[in-house]
């Protein structure tokens, strides 16, 4: 058994100086004051995006609403010009971008991820202008054509249905011409930049924001800033590996990178004893989590309407709790919180959900690193498996919205998610996008019901005692409220926002406080955490969860199900019960 | 020498020893790690078959493959807006908050309820 430090958790009696004195509170208080801090920040700017968007809405509403035979031009325009209405372009939000910035994407010289000079940026510009002109120009064409036949079909009253099928196929072709010249586009935007003055600020500002409640919890802060030293330069690597362009396309992101590196050094030349006032592992995820919290917003399971809900709010729960069953009962799985936090790492949305549910069942850091570590390498696996299975097997009309369904419902992580969507192709994308979206926010209510479940029926069972209302309360992780309550604030806000102008709750919630405050730092805070469990792993101790390949072969059984019934549960709704919806995606 | 000294000298050695092992164990692990990200990995994209095209498309279309959350995939603030309002405008009947919505949801919770009841303590 490893001893008390190793496990994530928070137990005591009750005292109102918890409110001051533990860890499970700082998090809480941490990750609301950047959420508030960001809501002070950007809810100020909400009249001026409304009335952006409504300015949006006078130009194309109309042309938007001609028809419902197919989504025209107008249609279009319009869902182009409230995207580009986000919060976080003011002049705060874009300086907050830049301090909190990561090294950026690199190939062959990690010098690139931190500097890139005037001459190299103006280099890339000029390379990228022509192939952006080019773009630009075929764009301009195919909106042309689209307009022609978009006109044909409305002179026609949008009763022939050829002449709609006509205008359809051409504003299809227009729409791909508009993705790649937004690409292009993209790429004729570089800038000069030197990231590292950047960085030692950032380090320097975790240090103090980190550093003042371990201080308060009666801990050293300058041992505190002298280990932190260490702990952001290994997050620094991480970073820099999970930044390489091959490494992007393998899916191997910060959680493996930090994990490894952590546990390289840790069971090689050791972890210096220096550094370890800074190895907080339960500290910065709940601080994490807490901003994780903020973007679990309720309103978005209706946007793929009652198909989705099915496939990702149905499917989800019942794999989760039928892999648990068989972890229990018949592989007979030693540890209750490895189970179940493979078990949501498998069935809902891979790392976040191993780190949520691992911090709400109190499960050991070596046990997250193993459910991490098996999400990894299936993912990287499933994002190229998966597509190749449903180009060489599925009706070529159902590879699309079916194969985009299975995929978000069943890959772990988003990105491979979205990666293995978009090779389908756009509408393959936005369907497992979404799906998997939904799935996202279903994290906080497994949590809570993880949370729930071990502190009311497993520790109880564990330790033979029956508990009361109060001793549940000492038990419960308190950061759960802590997420809880910054998903029910947001999504609250977001439906508020939602309610006057279509758009708007994106605009200020998502492309706002979310994007503009909690992920700029949630990212870094996840991966200080990971190397916090590394740098405190034993390969020995990691390796005695493995006999027997008893949390392998969990995983491969679970995600087999996960295949099957969301295949199942996909077809089933999107082609039997819904298919007039499908027919409008 | 004093015999003292030169017992320090000897248990000095073997120490020096496993801590070079230590950094030679270290500084490999991470030189293999830049093997993979600049010569294996790039050799193996050509070799898995539709994995160069699946390559090309994360290129392509600049998707961080390696998000773990949807609010860091742009796609997923494109897709929303896109979905909701076809719905919007094509279904209107079935999109929003509907009974058979709403169903889902409450199967949801009532799945998580009996797992919370049913599941295996002991």
């Amino acid at each position: 058994m490893a001893n008390n430090s190793d496990v994530v958790k928070d137990v005591g009696k009750w005292d109102w100086s918890e409110l001051i004195r533990k860890e499970d509170w700082w998090a809480v208080w941490l990750g609301f004051a950047l959420l508030i801090a960001g809501a002070l920040i950007y809810f100020p700017h909400a009249g001026e995006m409304k009335a952006k968007l409504e300015a949006a809405e006078g130009k194309y509403m109309a042309e938007a609403q001609k028809t419902d035979k197919f989504k025209t031009v107008g249609w279009f325009q319009l869902y182009d010009a409230r995207k580009k209405v986000k919060a976080l372009n003011v002049p705060a939000g874009k300086w907050l971008k830049k301090f909190s910035s990561k090294p950026k994407k690199w190939t062959s010289n990690p010098v690139d991820a931190f500097v890139m000079s005037k001459e190299k940026a103006a280099a890339k510009k000029a390379k990228a202008m022509p192939k952006y002109e080019a773009a630009k120009a075929k764009e301009k064409a195919a909106l042309a054509v689209a307009v022609a036949a978009e006109q044909a079909a409305q002179a026609a009253g949008f009763d022939d249905a050829g002449l709609n099928a006509e205008a359809k196929a051409k504003i299809e072709t227009w729409r791909d011409t508009h993705l790649a010249a937004g690409k292009a586009k993209k790429k004729t935007g570089a800038k000069p930049y030197n990231q590292i003055p950047w960085l030692i600020g950032l380090g320097v500002a975790f240090a103090i924001f980190f550093g003042i409640g371990l201080a308060a919890m009666g801990k050293s802060f300058g041992k505190f800033a002298l280990g932190f030293v260490f702990v952001f330069g290994v997050t620094l690597l991480a970073w820099l590996a999970a930044n390489q362009a091959t490494m992007k396309h393998y899916g191997i992101g910060y959680a493996a990178w930090a994990i490894l590196f952590g546990m390289l050094i840790s069971n090689t030349v050791g972890t210096p004893k220096w550094a370890m006032p800074a190895v907080q592992t339960e500290y910065y995820i709940k601080t994490g989590l807490v901003l994780l919290g903020a973007k679990i917003l309720f309103e978005k399971i209706i946007v793929i309407g009652t198909a989705g809900i099915f496939v990702a709010w149905v499917v989800t729960p019942t794999v989760w709790l039928v892999t648990y069953w068989f972890g229990q009962r018949v592989l007979k799985m030693q540890s209750k919180r490895l189970n179940a936090t493979i078990c949501s790492d498998m069935s809902v949305c891979g790392v976040s959900a191993a780190i949520a549910t691992a911090a709400a069942c109190k499960a050991k850091k070596e046990e997250l690193t193993l459910a991490v570590g098996l999400s990894l390498v299936f993912t990287s696996i499933m994002m190229i498996v998966m597509p190749i299975v449903i180009k060489a097997t599925f009706p070529v009309d159902k590879q699309l919205i079916l194969g985009g369904a299975w995929m978000g419902g069943t890959i772990d992580a988003t990105g491979a998610v979205a990666a293995a969507g978009a090779f389908l192709g756009e509408k393959a994308l936005f369907v497992a996008a979404t799906i998997k979206m939904i799935q996202n926010v279903l994290i906080g209510v497994i949590a809570f019901f993880v949370a729930l479940y071990f502190t009311t029926r497993v520790e109880v069972a564990e330790t033979g005692v029956k508990v009361g209302p109060m001793e549940i309360w000492y038990r419960f992780p308190k950061f759960v409220l802590g997420f809880i309550a910054a998903s029910l604030i947001f999504s609250g806000f977001y439906t508020y926002f939602n309610g006057q102008i279509a758009g708007l709750g994106a605009s200020m919630v998502d492309q706002g406080v979310i994007k503009g405050m909690g992920d700029l730092f949630r990212g870094w805070f996840f991966s200080l955490s990971f190397v916090s469990i590394g740098l405190a792993t034993n390969f020995r101790e990691l390796k005695e969860h493995l006999v027997g390949g008893k949390p392998f072969i969990l995983y491969v059984c679970g995600q087999s199900f996960n295949l099957m019934l969301t295949l199942i549960m996909a077809y089933i709704m999107f082609y039997v019960v819904f298919p007039e919806l499908t027919a409008t995606i | 020498m004093t015999p003292a000294n030169e017992d320090n000298a000897h248990a000095e050695q073997p120490r020096r020893h496993k801590r070079l092992k230590a950094w030679g164990q270290l500084v490999g692990a991470f030189f293999l790690v830049w093997m993979f990200g600049t010569v294996v990995g790039p050799w193996l994209e050509t070799r898995i078959p539709v994995f160069n095209k699946i390559v090309e498309t994360i290129e392509k279309q600049d998707i961080d493959s390696n998000a773990y959350f949807y609010s860091e995939i742009k796609a997923s603030y494109d897709a929303e807006p896109y979905l909701r309002s076809a719905l919007e405008q094509g279904v209107p009947d079935q999109a929003g908050w509907t009974w058979p919505f709403i169903s889902g949801i409450v199967i949801c919770l009532v799945i998580l309820w009996l797992g919370f009841r049913f599941m295996p303590v002991d």
